[in-house]
């Protein structure tokens, strides 16, 4: 018995691989609406982290940064000219913007348009995680685990109810990872591959800036075809990229064109990606600088911690078990990830590679639970039970492993802050309070 | 690293994410898995679907719903214009239309394997066969996705003219949402469920555009009635507000550096009330206001460095009702948690925060801060 997988005729496994999908989905949803709502009674991680940073909408909890996207609802809902253009704060998150300014208009509440965007995406999330991994090389059963702990991963938790979009932003990894292997694993045409890799990157861009990560993994994808040769890899990466440039260029024309540029009222409250490498590569004089700027111990260390050091550690003895893409593409993920927080230091950043991290994680919590009823049933009394009691303690067994896992990460709800506060203190420190 | 193929490896995976190829021809670039492919398309077309497409027209419920919320509104504001009832019915059945539909598309695509298209790489919109959906009037000509799209971004565009700025930004995101929207419906679900997601985004975009909503949004600092963050007064002159703080040497080290006190506060001092600080029994002095709203005094750093407890006590004088302070129900980030805010009511101590306004006790903190600068 192979990890998360039971020998069965094909018919009767696509049968209950169909329920299981069916089940997930009714799961997912459940504890992504639990954990949101929970929070709501807990406290979300950011008002309990720094409450002067805390705001009321509509009555409800909120936090002070919504006044960036707030202020856009009359641009996407009124006829009055613009008085604010579009920053790189709200640019980067254009999309979610203009659904949960669409939801406003339809149901009135702001408070509860955002909110419904970020749920949204954070269910869809654990979905598109689901998919992620089956696609990264796990068994349906592991690539469900790892589903749960997505959902319950202090990367979608932690921002909720700040309705700054967040959550919607960082569910987008997942999501544009699993379009990318899609369409690199199904293309037929590598000049309609890149331009639709371009397209994916510009959504991506829209949707927070998960496309410096997936640009070095379109490489990775890319070579681990067979159908590509290395150049060709690197031929249709660039090629994506480069439309990508040419897209957001002609789009911050556009806006311009209109009244909505940058230059017209603009909040700094970001830096882009690009500025700050920029600066950072301007500063290296040598060889001794370019060490400095390497991701150091520290960085190591707030990776490991913004995931909980045994979700890591699950992590990636779960990578190890893994095919060989999915060991290089998580490596190459992760290392940006590193190399992105040493110019922005928030832990969200360092997570920016958690679909890979959590696959191995649903992966390890699988593998333990295998071997668990594999030890069970090497004991002689124990042997003569039938298979199926083997398969449902290995199940039993991977989803408790699992369960504690994503408790590790989420005991802020029955009282223990600990670790929410450890988690933000990353961002900008203890909040003496 | 040498190249493995696409297909992951049997051991662990099982991918069902892809659309059905059984008997439909996959593409030379495609991954040569029917047994799989029939397994999933097996697993993911139960005999008896969880949900249909097209089996039930979510049309008469919407009806219903539209009908009772305008008899609804109309009797409970007599007063108002029926137009007003009449919009908040047509309101609320498209509202319930695009809740069904949509809930009606999720399941088929999360369900999957119904046939979607083989064409993935490209916008997989133009599916050359016309859809097998029931078409509510017979003698229009069939649409798919793309066509509603299409159309819908000419609706928009038009119904936007008015307004370049908005138009841009929702056609913009109107686009590059329906993508990738349609584009995974249709890989997942097919083109039938691909055209009802086109026509129920459609709506959920054409809606808004005869909005004109022009104020946006405000945030607020507290509610007098809110349990989440209200307002806390001084009653009295003699009442005293209280929040402590222990700091975690270990972490922090020594206050080598004056610090903060930053206190949010709401209203203004029209009344002329001031509040003042104490430290351990040290006065600070009057608070001064920011920029920001906040007060603020600052913390000499030899009063720090000694004290394991950091207690600041609150006074205001001449009384102030219009200035007030803020607390929150959540006191898990204090560093005395639940206990780390009280008030005296010229009587005794009392754990927690005294909302004046409601008059009642509530569990909270004061939202006041130690920081390094103003």
């Amino acid at each position: 018995m192979s990890f998360g997988q039971e020998a069965a005729s094909p018919e009767l496994a696509a049968h209950r691989l169909g329920r299981l999908t069916f089940a997930l989905t009714f799961v997912l949803a459940c504890v992504v609406a639990g954990l949101g709502l929970a929070r709501l009674a807990s406290g979300p991680w950011y008002q309990v982290y720094a409450p002067l940073g805390g705001r009321l909408l509509e009555g409800w909890p909120t936090s002070w940064e919504a006044i960036y996207y707030l202020v856009h609802f009359p641009t996407f809902l009124g006829d009055a000219p613009p008085w604010l253009g579009i920053s790189a704060v709200q640019q980067r998150t254009l999309l979610h913007l203009y659904l949960a300014s669409a939801l406003y208009a339809w149901t009135g509440s702001a408070f509860w348009s955002l909110a419904a965007v970020d749920l949204m995406f954070w269910f869809l999330a654990g979905i598109a995680g689901y998919h992620v991994a089956l696609r990264l090389g796990a068994a349906p059963w592991a690539a469900a685990l790892n589903a749960l702990m997505t959902v319950a991963s202090p990367i979608l938790v932690s921002n909720m109810w700040r309705h700054d979009l967040h959550v919607a932003n960082f569910a987008t990894m997942p999501l544009g990872l699993w379009a990318a292997m899609v369409l690199v694993d199904e293309h037929h045409s590598r000049r309609r591959l890149a331009a639709t890799l371009g397209l994916l990157l510009l959504l991506l861009s829209l949707t927070y800036q998960y496309q410096w990560i997936l640009i070095p993994l379109f490489v990775v994808l890319l070579t681990a075809s067979p159908r590509v040769t290395p150049r060709q890899a690197l031929a249709v990466a660039l090629g994506a990229t480069l439309l990508y440039l040419i897209a957001t260029a002609a789009l911050g024309a556009a806006l311009a064109m209109v009244g909505l540029g940058a230059s017209v009222g603009e909040l700094k409250a970001v830096s882009q990606p690009g500025e700050l490498l920029a600066a950072r590569l301007a500063s290296l004089r040598s060889p001794a600088d370019v060490l400095a700027a390497l991701p150091g111990r520290y960085r190591i260390e707030v990776m490991v911690q913004a995931y909980h050091p045994a979700v890591f550690v699950a992590g990636l003895a779960g990578l190890a078990l893994l095919p060989r893409r999915t060991r290089w593409l998580a490596l190459v993920a992760s290392a940006v990830a590193l190399l992105a927080s040493t110019l922005y230091g928030p832990p969200w950043t360092a997570m920016s590679a958690y679909p890979f991290i959590y696959a191995g994680a649903g992966v390890s919590c699988a593998a333990a639970g295998t071997l668990a009823a594999r030890a069970v049933a090497a004991v002689p009394w124990l042997s003569q039970r039938p298979a199926r009691w083997s398969v449902g303690l290995a199940r039993a067994v991977s989803l408790s492993l699992t369960l504690l896992l994503a408790a590790l990460t989420n005991l802020d709800l029955v009282g223990d802050q600990q670790f929410l506060l450890l988690w933000w203190n990353y961002y900008s420190g203890r909040t003496l309070f | 690293m040498s190249r493995e193929p696409a297909t992951p490896s049997a051991t662990f995976s099982r991918s069902i994410d892809l659309p059905s190829r059984a008997g439909a021809g996959a593409g030379a670039g495609a991954p040569a898995r029917d047994g799989v492919a029939g397994c999933a398309k097996a697993a993911l077309a139960p005999a008896r679907p969880l949900v249909s497409v097209g089996a039930r027209s979510p049309l008469p419920l919407s009806l219903v719903a539209g009908v009772v919320v305008a008899q609804l509104y109309l009797a409970l504001k007599p007063e108002g214009p029926i137009m007003a009832g009449l919009g908040a019915g047509v309101k609320a059945m498209l509202g319930c239309w695009l809740v069904l539909t949509l809930a009606e598309v999720a399941g088929a695509t999360l369900r999957g394997g119904a046939g979607g298209s083989e064409a993935v790489e490209a916008l997989p919109l133009r599916t050359g066969a016309a859809p097998a959906v029931r078409w509510p009037v017979a003698w229009l000509p069939r649409l798919n996705a793309l066509h509603i799209t299409v159309g819908s971004a000419a609706l928009i565009a038009a119904a936007l003219q008015r307004a370049p700025g908005r138009l841009l930004v929702n056609l913009l995101g109107f686009g590059l949402v329906a993508v990738p929207l349609l584009w995974v419906v249709q890989r997942r679900a097919g083109p039938p469920v691909a055209t009802r997601a086109a026509l129920a985004f459609a709506l959920f975009a054409f809606v808004p555009t005869h909005t004109d909503i022009r104020q946006a949004p405000a945030s607020e600092q507290a509610r007098l009635d809110s349990p989440f963050r209200w307002t806390v007064g001084w009653p009295d002159e003699s009442w005293i507000l209280r929040h402590e703080i222990q700091p975690d040497r270990l972490a922090m080290g020594p206050f080598e550096q004056p610090m903060f006190l930053t206190v949010v506060v709401v209203g203004d001092a029209r009344g002329g009330g001031q509040v003042y600080a104490t430290l351990n029994g040290q006065e600070l002095g009057p608070l001064r206001r920011t920029e920001y709203g906040t007060l603020v005094v600052g913390v000499p750093a030899d009063l720090l460095v000694t004290q394991s407890r950091l207690a600041f006590e609150l006074r205001q004088s001449p009384r102030d009702p219009a200035l007030r302070l803020v607390a929150q129900r959540w006191s898990g980030g204090a560093t005395l948690g639940p206990a780390a805010s009280s008030f005296y009511d010229t009587r005794r101590w009392w754990p927690g925060t005294f909302n004046d306004a409601a008059g009642r006790r509530e569990p909270g903190v004061y939202l006041l801060e130690l920081r390094d600068s103003p």
